[in-house]
């Protein structure tokens, strides 16, 4: 763990050029260019709404808000879980070129795509007053709550990235893993309202991503508390999971180039 | 003091191969501990500003040493210490990520090899002007050509210097001037004293112009490990006896490992580039035996034969897969002694088919230069000999094919000279278009055979080819071209004819028998294209200034004055006889000339040898 803390510092500055360059490049020869950031969340927004709204006729208050966060947050989560499982694949030329810790590599992916993340998210605070959304001062719960999220995420990306070079097709079964994921998160659905008990429960407490996108939507606009316990005991799962990753990680990257 | 110390390192390969979710879940063996060892304790140090070269045949271990120097993967056991030095490991591939510009990947490399991103940013204008890629460095990576690649690679690298570095088989990238470029600039990196260098190459000649040490390493292990000079020579007379060791081996053990497929046909041309005959062969199966497997020998690793067929299988010479085909086809087509090179045996079943060149050619081919192990061999393997006419068929009686069966089939080189004309005129026109031949000028063709050892003779030097082309033009009027092609043995040696401001030089042109089918005249010495050339009835001519010298040592089967061509010893007879040219009699003396010689050809070669082929293969 302390090699971990003494490359984060180490290759900072790798990290941040790598970052800003992958973002350049993923907007680079599109027209809309950064505009899709924000886009492409607004876009799936309005096909869950129509989904929700005309098809099944359920909506919430502050609709297209809830079904915003709720896809930013997930979009966050799964494409980097998604990096992750064929990062090393990826890099191969990077990496059978020169050391690099694995693990720095998923930070790239993390802080891109919490970049991409910010930057849809000021829409949701464009449209909060436009809806009169009432403010309160639950909204602070939203800093520990992307804590936490990022925590979980990375813990997630590590052991995917150790797992994703031994097992050729597992970016096969994710994909279906992390739709199944999708859909018992309550990304276009409030759970609490629509799932009956107790699967709504089991949903909440046993899906970090479900609670921490209820928390969220909680804060921002219902003007409710989170349960502390539950986001403590999520930060401390995500906690476990980033240890166990990066001594896995630590101890077999070596092999890795050997591997792919 | 010592800038790398390697003390019994170990690096093995297990078999932990990618698996699929498939293979994770239903393999009952839960490990085949298949390890393989490419590197089996070594330990070296090297000192600080030394050169080192590793050298080794593939598999042995080198790049894998070098990556772990480069700290790319740690051994499996023992110690690789660089004493803090920052490392770079320059090495063919890409190294760069794709998707992003050649400016970032810039800076991402430079970060990644220790340095700060002033640092680079200082840098930064040298290396871009060191790669050569101009504008490009703002596009991204993965539009760039390997060279750009390479380049790129090694400017980052060679610019921003790191204390050791490792190069991994790279100093021969890009075009011929920036080679020479990155050799110079590795020396003056290497000049200075406090760089560490490690080289892996497979050139013997960068090897020892660089490195003032070498370390040859064979299956994981040091063989050798000292001056220069020294471990080269013992691993070139390693690498030597290997060779011969397995070119014996694989012969024998193909033999006695396949079987002959009876639809397996390998066409064995001497040249690539000039062989009609197995080239109109190959293209007539190709078109009309769908069920033939074809295989081509080729001479080089990319050569270029001008057939592009997916049904055509190109085998290297020398390599198994070419022992493989050798005992494995039911039918092979030798148009010279190529299977005659080395001792082969041959399954009963197979049939061996050879060509002559020369037909009804005035050389006599008994007394070409060939060993006699090869006529031996060749004596002993053929089963056909192709013919023309009833007198190729005596060449070959009179020869080392003696007694073998005749096929007087024609030659399939000869077959498009009795092709329909709008099908003579699309490869005239080929020609014309090839060398930008104006559709009015008429063209000559002059091209002699291999001068051999008759290279001296002052009378080739009044060839005068203006004058030639005023005599072409008043007698059979129109403005002439001519073009000038040199035996193959002979190109670059006769400038007096090759770079002749009068002639375009048709030397590169890939085939004989497009050329005479563009041309109005034909001019040679004692070349039997001449003879293939009569049978298209147009005028031709002789140009033999050393008959006598020629005929004495080389050996001609008739005297000049037996051919239907007007043959000169001097440029004014030449320039005579073109005046004189005599249409009616020239025709004439074709006729009886080729009766006399009993010529067989009808233009039905391709056809009638694929079926005897076929009956061969039933």
């Amino acid at each position: 763990m302390k090699k971990f803390w003494k490359d984060l510092i180490r290759y900072r500055s790798y990290i941040i050029y790598a970052t800003k360059a992958n973002l350049k490049s993923e907007v680079a020869g599109s027209y809309l260019n950064w505009l899709w950031w924000i886009l492409d969340p607004l876009l799936f927004m309005l096909v869950y709404s129509f989904v929700a709204l005309i098809v099944f006729g359920k909506g919430e208050p502050y609709f297209p808000i809830f079904v915003f966060i709720g896809l930013n947050a997930w979009n966050f989560f799964s494409k980097s879980i998604n990096k992750s499982v064929k990062m090393v694949r990826s890099y191969k030329g990077t990496i059978s070129k020169v050391y690099i810790p694995k693990y720095i590599l998923i930070m790239i992916a993390i802080m891109q795509n919490l970049f991409k993340m910010a930057v849809a998210f000021t829409l949701v605070f464009i449209m909060m007053p436009i809806y009169r959304v009432p403010l309160s001062w639950y909204v602070l719960n939203v800093a520990p709550l992307f804590l936490t999220m990022i925590v979980f995420t990375f813990g997630c990306c590590t052991i995917m990235l150790h797992a994703g070079v031994y097992v050729a097709d597992l970016s096969n079964i994710i994909a279906v893993v992390l739709r199944l994921i999708f859909y018992m998160s309550g990304i276009f659905y409030n759970i609490t309202k629509r799932v009956e008990e107790p699967y709504g429960s089991y949903l909440l407490n046993f899906n970090p991503m479900a609670f921490l996108i209820n928390g969220l939507r909680n804060s921002l606009l219902y003007s409710q508390g989170v349960s502390y316990r539950m986001l403590l005991v999520i930060f401390l799962i995500g906690c476990v999971l980033a240890v166990i990753g990066i001594r896995l990680i630590d101890r077999h990257e070596n092999s890795y180039v050997k591997v792919i | 003091m010592n800038a790398i110390e390697v003390r019994d390192v170990h690096i093995s390969y297990k078999t932990i191969k990618a698996k699929s979710i498939r293979q994770t879940l239903f393999s009952l063996k839960k490990s085949t501990s298949d390890r393989y060892e490419a590197v089996r304790g070594v330990s070296f140090d090297i000192k600080k500003g030394e050169i080192v070269g590793l050298i080794g045949k593939n598999g042995s271990g080198k790049s894998t040493l070098l990556r772990s120097i480069g700290g790319i993967f740690s051994p499996d056991s023992g110690v690789i210490d660089t004493m803090g030095n920052n490392v770079s490991l320059l090495s063919i591939g890409v190294g760069f990520q794709n998707e992003l510009t050649g400016r970032d990947n810039i800076f991402l490399s430079g970060l990644l090899l220790g340095f700060t991103k002033e640092q680079i940013q200082e840098k930064y204008e040298e290396i871009v002007r060191f790669s050569e890629l101009g504008s490009f460095i703002n596009a991204p990576v993965k539009t760039y050509s390997s060279g750009m690649h390479s380049k790129l690679s090694f400017s980052i690298t060679a610019v921003l210097e790191t204390d050791i570095m490792l190069i991994d088989e790279v100093l021969s990238v890009g075009d011929r001037k920036f080679k020479k470029k990155s050799y110079a600039k590795m020396k003056e990196l290497i000049s200075n004293e406090d760089r560490t260098v490690m080289i892996v190459s497979h050139s013997a000649e960068t090897i020892k112009k660089l490195c003032t040490r070498v370390i040859w390493l064979n299956d994981g292990e040091i063989v050798a490990d000292g001056e220069t000079g020294e471990v080269l020579k013992q691993y070139n007379e390693y690498m030597d006896y290997q060779e011969a060791l397995m070119a014996k081996a694989d012969k024998a053990y193909w033999y006695g490992k396949v079987k002959v497929k009876p639809t397996q046909i390998l066409l064995y041309p001497t040249y690539a580039r000039y062989c009609d005959d197995i080239r109109y062969l190959c293209q007539y199966i190709l078109k009309h035996c769908p069920d033939w497997e074809v295989v081509w020998v080729k001479h080089k690793e990319n050569e270029k034969i001008g057939i592009s067929s997916k049904r055509l299988k190109m085998v290297l010479e020398k390599t198994p897969e070419y022992y493989r085909a050798i005992y494995s086809s039911k039918i092979i087509l030798d148009d010279g002694m190529n299977l005659s090179k080395e001792d082969i045996k041959k399954h009963e079943e197979q049939k061996i088919y050879k060509i002559l060149k020369g037909a009804l050619g005035i050389k006599d081919i008994n007394r070409e230069a060939v060993s006699q192990g090869k006529k031996n061999r060749s004596a002993k393997l053929v089963d056909y000999c192709i013919s023309n006419s009833d007198f190729e068929t005596g060449t070959y009686q009179s020869s080392i094919w003696k007694g073998k069966q005749v096929l007087e089939t024609g030659h399939p080189r000869n077959d498009v000279l009795f092709a329909t004309e709008s099908m003579q005129k699309e490869k005239a026109a080929k020609v014309r278009k090839f060398y930008k031949i104006p559709k009015d000028s008429r063209i000559a063709l002059y091209a002699p055979t291999c001068r051999e050892k008759f290279m001296h003779g002052k009378e080739w030097g009044e060839l005068d080819f203006q004058a030639l082309r005023e005599a072409l033009h008043q007698r059979f009027g129109g403005e002439f071209t001519i073009l000038a092609r040199t035996h193959r043995k002979d190109r670059g040696k006769w400038p007096e004819v090759e770079s002749s401001p009068e002639v375009i030089n048709a030397n590169n042109y890939p085939e004989l028998t497009e050329l005479m089918l563009s041309c109005d005249v034909g001019i040679t010495d004692y070349s039997s294209w001449i003879y293939d050339f009569l049978l298209l009835g147009r005028p031709g001519f002789l140009y033999a200034p050393n008959a006598r010298e020629y005929e004495e040592q080389r050996g001609l089967c008739y005297s000049l004055e037996d051919t239907p061509f007007p043959a000169a010893s001097n440029m004014a007879e030449l320039l005579e006889h073109i005046h004189g040219f005599h249409e009616e009699v020239f025709k004439e003396r074709a006729e009886a000339f080729l009766k006399e010689k009993g010529c067989k050809e009808t233009g039905t070669a391709c056809q009638s040898l694929v079926e005897h082929f076929r009956r061969e293969m039933e």
